[in-house]
């Protein structure tokens, strides 16, 4: 036992105090099995977990290096309960492998006992067409998928040694005279060819979008890219062109719009999970090609019908690409069997100090209502209680302070409600971009936001993910999706571009004191202070 | 049962009551010594006084059977059985002091009169002792004990100190959130045993213990008085609430004592003969070994109190530590010394964050943890602990008494980094909604301070207090309605419905709402409710065995009950069907009679006469004294 910076709880957290002198080197060590979950300012949570020991597992750390990490900078003993676990969960990692013979895929292991007990289960038999001997099991050819995922879930993770296709070569160059990947991202793309598939995590604003072109460079072959959305879908392009070789006939977008399928195509999530009396319309664009590399981007918000898809994917290469692991629905372990392990993380302290992302402060500023809305609001039902607190024309004056606060940046307005943010652009005399704009206009508007020639942008959700606004420098959120804490990681992120300026970022958020506004505020906030970003109250009257 | 309930009438008071606290007797069946003797020799009370008994006690009682074949032996002829059956040569002295313990059981007495030394067992249990106890042979009862299998495992015992005092520390942690859970909110206790399940899971979520886990926790903390069920509801005890503000060392040797007070007899000398190992199955087996009768009563009670040594880390997976054997003798400062030095550290200072949680990095002392927990919600507890504030938790503190200056006094005493602007703004803000919405009774005198003009309906409970513009307020909102609010004199509203309803809805509706005497003066709310107990010297009633033992003197003194009492001996030798050795007063003197008694009414004894073979009928007035036969079977 030291005097280290660590603190190892019962229930699997550990506590990382941040002013210890030992502390840069106890989160580099931890960081590589343990999830972290809050980051405030003094003191670090992480949380141990099944899928963080694999995943680091599956990177080739052992439980006795991960333990011999923790006892080295615990403050207090390790609590027994806890390296027994730690022990027994990392020894179920590769205790069963999935490999490829002659005939096709196996599945295998040494120990009889597990491999015993996985072939009787249920939903696990199916998948398994024949015994081949004491050691091995012949799976069926569309089963490798299912079978990780079936697996994970009886916690017997496989490891899959199964190979991939190389698909079809196609040449991919960086255009490196312009530009050059940051060591984290060539970190991450190694990292990431290493493993053969795998999840790269880089907060918002780090370059995840450059370790997928990197990737691709790497593996120079026939890729899959799939999106949130046509937006991102565009950008993604856009960036293809700049930084690597590969010309607009390479590239073809699969989308509601167009449907070109070329040796790099980018598709939408929503497109491949469109339906058509009842069947996916969109299966073949998986099999149009030999793809060698799938891309995934945000693959926290892969939809559920993707993962299907994805495990008759198992033979290509697949990399995901996320700022969180964690889900909203809680597939998490999903992910890691179909996607695969994750294969690198750089937490965002680390990104910042090197000056990649821009740092941001937060404000939250809590606006009164007067007697005549809080009657209203007061004699409303709770389901137009929200949308009361959270559109109430006070907010609109208090966005022409704070725009006129920041002279010369550049300026998001970000609202739920498409009433409120019609009134904001109208009282700003500032462009507005919503679901309803199309894709080209989108663009257009984004492009005169980031030249400057739009100072003050009024957005509503479409511009949470994967729009990148490198120069916004202010945000200015009137209304939200009530409590969502990715929502505010996504608008946050739209900030922490690094700017050329050299200005650090700030996010305001208006508040409604005493309504159900402030309550669902506190759920976003609390998340914002707990990911560390500096974070104060103010009352409007303060301005 | 003649001879018993004479022998029992001779006893001494503390002698008698020391008997019958030993078996457990219940009074309210007993009404003289005849009711005593016959429950005395129930096979069930002999079985249970039997129960606790070790084997050489039982050794001793079946001597005292086997030598007293006509129900009285000389304690000579019972050393001398002793003996023949492997007995050394200090029996004589043990048994002596054997036959005065067991003497507190009722099951043998000892009558000592000049040269003459002899003890008396029933015949009963002398049958229960021979035949229905499936009691081993004396000789085998008298064998030494069988050896204790040495482990020869090479376990290095700093990595069991260690995972002790980690479980120790985890048991104590545990056991003060369940107690600190309870004093906040009493938990539901099912009529078929164990908790609603609402209850169990915030229970089981504040205490950091797993949904199965927790009954074992909520008995450990009733074995030790910690909490108690006060009807429906489990709560905290005044023992609780002073374990509560221990520090961890005392709470550790307060619940180690506990644990040593409920042994069985003999169980501290088992537990020094297992100094190396201590498994259920063996300490199981050398119990049964030691108390040959103790049945399955003896399997829970170690069940438990195994169970409770593990989690006062006073065993790890069976093995004993070096304190162990230091609390089995009693020497539990010395244990507790030697176990906290493994504990972590405790701290006074934090880390309060903008995120408005608060981190010590390490136990806080139970002084600073009580403070804390009225201003923060406490979350997580281990080897750190965290709290978090919230707008609610300062709105308890403040209604508990506490003041914004004391408030934020103590988050600078505590905080290793001053007060974030988040937690400053949320103290500000706590203290000026702090009180705008009060609840009064309107049973109250709180209308004396109104216009004596205004008139309320009587059948108002709730009068709510709060400046106009909020008043409003209130009147419209939807999720109020079902108070129907109506206006009331200037300032106020009304309700028909209860204070605390209209101050819980208020609540939910997350208006700053305070409970406010007549006067409108914020009333002081009690956050904890603790079990009424009533203090160790309050008797408000009279213990019953020592209301028996009043009841069996009176029957012993009065000649009234000299005269019942030879009616009750005659009546029972009449069922019995014994033959008495009964002194008659004549005119000229006494005699004595052999009489086999065959009914008592009227206040006559008609008896047969065993020496002439004639019925006798006699006046009880006539009756001076009557005594068993020598060997009479009774």
């Amino acid at each position: 036992m030291s005097d280290g910076p660590l603190i190892v709880q019962s229930d699997r957290t550990v506590l990382l105090e941040v002013a210890h002198p030992l502390s840069a080197d106890a989160r580099h060590g931890l960081a590589v099995f343990a999830e972290l979950e809050r980051a405030p300012e003094h003191i670090h949570t992480y949380r141990i977990t099944r899928l963080g020991l694999w995943n680091a597992r599956a990177a080739g750390h052992d439980a006795d290096s991960m333990l011999a990490t923790l006892e080295h900078y615990a403050k207090f003993p390790v609590p027994p309960a806890v390296a027994m676990d730690m022990r027994e969960t990392v020894a179920r990692y590769g205790r069963l492998a999935i490999d490829r013979d002659a005939e096709g895929l196996r599945l295998r292991s040494d120990d009889l006992a597990v491999l015993t007990e996985v072939a009787g289960a249920r939903r696990i038999a199916p998948l398994l067409e024949s015994r081949l001997d004491d050691t091995s099991f012949r799976v069926a050819p569309w089963a490798r998928g299912t079978l990780k995922q079936e697996l994970l879930k009886l916690g017997w993770p496989a490891e899959d040694h199964a190979g991939y296709t190389p698909g079809t070569p196609h040449p991919i160059d960086l255009a490196v005279a312009s530009w050059h990947l940051r060591p984290y991202q060539q970190d991450a793309i190694d990292s990431f060819y290493r493993s053969g598939s795998g999840v790269v995590v880089l907060p918002c604003g780090a370059g995840k979008t450059l370790v997928g072109v990197g990737a691709m460079a790497t593996a120079k072959t026939t890729t899959l890219i799939l999106v949130t959305n046509a937006v991102s879908a565009r950008q993604w392009r856009d960036e293809l062109l700049a930084r690597t070789l590969l010309t607009e006939e390479d590239i073809g977008e699969y989308s509601g719009q167009t449907k070109e399928v070329r040796a790099v195509t980018i598709a939408t999530y929503h497109i491949l999970t469109a339906k058509r009396q009842g069947e996916y319309a969109h299966l073949a664009l998986l099999d149009a090609l030999d793809w060698g590399l799938v891309i995934y981007d945000e693959v926290h918000l892969l939809p559920a019908p993707v993962f299907k898809l994805t495990a008759e994917l198992q033979a290509r290469r697949r990399l995901g690409l996320t700022a969180t692991l964690v889900r909203e629905d809680g597939r998490e372990g999903d992910v890691f069997s179909l996607i695969g392990p994750k294969c690198f993380d750089a937490p965002w302290r680390d990104i910042e100090a090197q000056g990649f992302i821009s740092p941001a402060t937060c404000y939250e500023v809590r606006v009164d209502l007067t007697q005549s809305e809080r009657l209203r609001y007061a004699a409303s039902g709770d389901d137009e209680r929200y949308r009361l607190a959270a559109t109430t024309p006070t907010k609109l004056e208090i966005v022409r302070m704070l725009v006129a606060r920041h002279p010369g940046e550049q300026i998001l307005v970000i609202g739920q409600y498409l009433d409120q943010i019609d009134e904001i652009s109208e009282a700003l005399s500032a462009p507005k971009l919503t679901g309803a704009t199309s894709i080209d206009e989108r663009q257009r508007l984004f492009q005169e936001f980031r030249t400057g020639q739009t100072p003050v942008l009024v957005v509503s959700k479409v511009a949470n993910f994967s729009v990148d606004l490198p120069e916004a420098s202010v945000a200015i959120q009137v209304s939200g999706s009530f409590g969502s804490r990715q929502e505010e990681a996504q608008r946050l992120g739209r900030l922490l571009r690094p700017k050329q300026s050299g200005r650090s970022a700030t996010f305001y958020t208006l508040v409604a004191r005493d309504t159900a506004d402030q309550e669902f505020a506190q759920n976003r906030q609390r998340f914002l202070a707990e990911q560390g970003y500096g974070y104060s109250i103010m009352d409007a009257s303060a301005l | 049962m003649l001879e018993l309930a004479a022998r029992l009438r001779r006893l001494t008071p503390p002698a008698l009551a020391a008997g019958l606290r030993t078996l457990g007797c219940d009074p309210v069946k007993i009404a003289d010594f005849f009711d005593l003797a016959e429950w005395l020799i129930e096979p069930e009370t002999i079985a249970a006084a039997t129960r606790t008994l070790t084997r050489p006690e039982l050794g001793v009682l079946r001597a005292v059977a086997e030598a007293s074949g006509t129900g009285t032996a000389l304690f000579a002829e019972v050393c001398k059985v002793l003996h023949v059956h492997g007995a050394g040569a200090e029996a004589s002295t043990s048994a002596a002091e054997i036959r005065a313990r067991l003497e507190n059981t009722l099951l043998l007495f000892s009558h000592t009169d000049g040269e003459n030394d002899d003890v008396y067992m029933h015949p009963r249990v002398r049958a229960y002792l021979q035949d229905g106890a499936q009691l081993p042979t004396l000789r085998e009862l008298l064998a030494p004990p069988p050896p204790v299998l040495v482990s020869s495992d090479n376990v290095d015992r700093s990595i069991l100190t260690r995972r002790a005092a980690h479980i120790a520390h985890a048991s104590l942690t545990a056991l003060a959130e369940l107690l600190s859970a309870l004093g906040t909110r009493p938990a539901r206790g099912l009529s078929k045993g164990g908790l609603a399940l609402p209850d169990a899971r915030r229970l089981a979520d504040t205490c950091g213990v797993d949904l199965d886990g927790l009954p074992a926790l909520l008995a450990r903390a009733a074995n030790a008085t910690l909490v108690a069920r006060e009807g429906s509801f489990w709560l905290i005890t005044p023992t609780g609430a002073r374990w509560e503000l221990m520090d961890l060392a005392d709470k550790w040797a307060d619940l180690a004592t506990r644990w040593t007070a409920r042994f069985p007899p003999g169980l501290p000398a088992l537990l020094t003969r297992h100094q190396n190992k201590l498994s259920v199955a063996r300490l199981r087996a050398d119990a049964h070994w030691w108390l040959p009768l103790s049945g399955s009563q003896l399997d829970e009670t170690l069940d438990t109190l195994l169970e409770e040594a593990e989690s006062l880390g006073l065993t790890v997976g069976g093995e004993p530590l070096e304190f162990t054997q230091l609390v089995v003798a009693g020497d539990v400062t010395t244990a507790t010394a030697a176990l906290v030095e493994h504990f972590p550290e405790p701290v006074d200072r934090a880390y309060v964050q903008d995120d408005l949680t608060i981190i010590a990095p390490g136990p806080v002392s139970p002084a600073l943890d009580v403070r804390l927990r009225e201003v923060a919600d406490a979350e997580g507890r281990g080897n750190a602990y965290s709290y978090r504030v919230t707008a609610t938790s300062l709105s308890r503190g403040l209604s508990g008494g506490a003041t914004v200056e004391s408030i934020r006094q103590l988050f600078s005493e505590v905080s290793l980094t001053g007060i974030p602007q988040p937690l400053d703004y949320l103290i500000d803000e706590a203290s000026r909604r702090f009180g705008v919405v009060r609840v009064i009774d309107a049973t109250s005198e709180w209308s004396a301070s109104l216009d004596p003009q205004a008139t309320v309906d009587a059948s108002v409970r709730t009068v709510i207090h709060a400046p106009h513009d909020l008043l409003q307020i209130l009147v419209v909102d939807s999720s109020l309605t079902h108070l129907e609010l109506t206006l009331g004199p200037p300032g106020h509203l009304l309700s028909r419905t209860d204070p605390e309803v209209v101050f819980t809805a208020l609540s939910s509706a997350r208006y700053p709402v305070v409970v406010a005497n007549a006067s409108g003066g914020v009333q002081r709310r009690e956050h904890r409710r603790i079990a009424r107990m009533p203090p160790p010297t309050a008797t408000t009633q009279a213990d019953p065995i020592d209301a028996l033992l009043d009841r069996l003197a009176t029957n012993r003194d009065s000649e009234r009950t000299e005269e019942d009492w030879l009616a009750r001996t005659l009546d029972a030798a009449a069922k019995t069907k014994s033959t008495l050795i009964v002194t008659v007063r004549l005119s000229d003197g006494s005699s004595e009679y052999l009489l086999a008694p065959a009914s008592v009414s009227n206040g006559r004894l008609r008896a047969r006469d065993a020496r002439s073979d004639i019925e006798r009928t006699l006046p009880l007035s006539a009756i001076i004294a009557v005594r068993p036969t020598t060997g009479q079977a009774q």
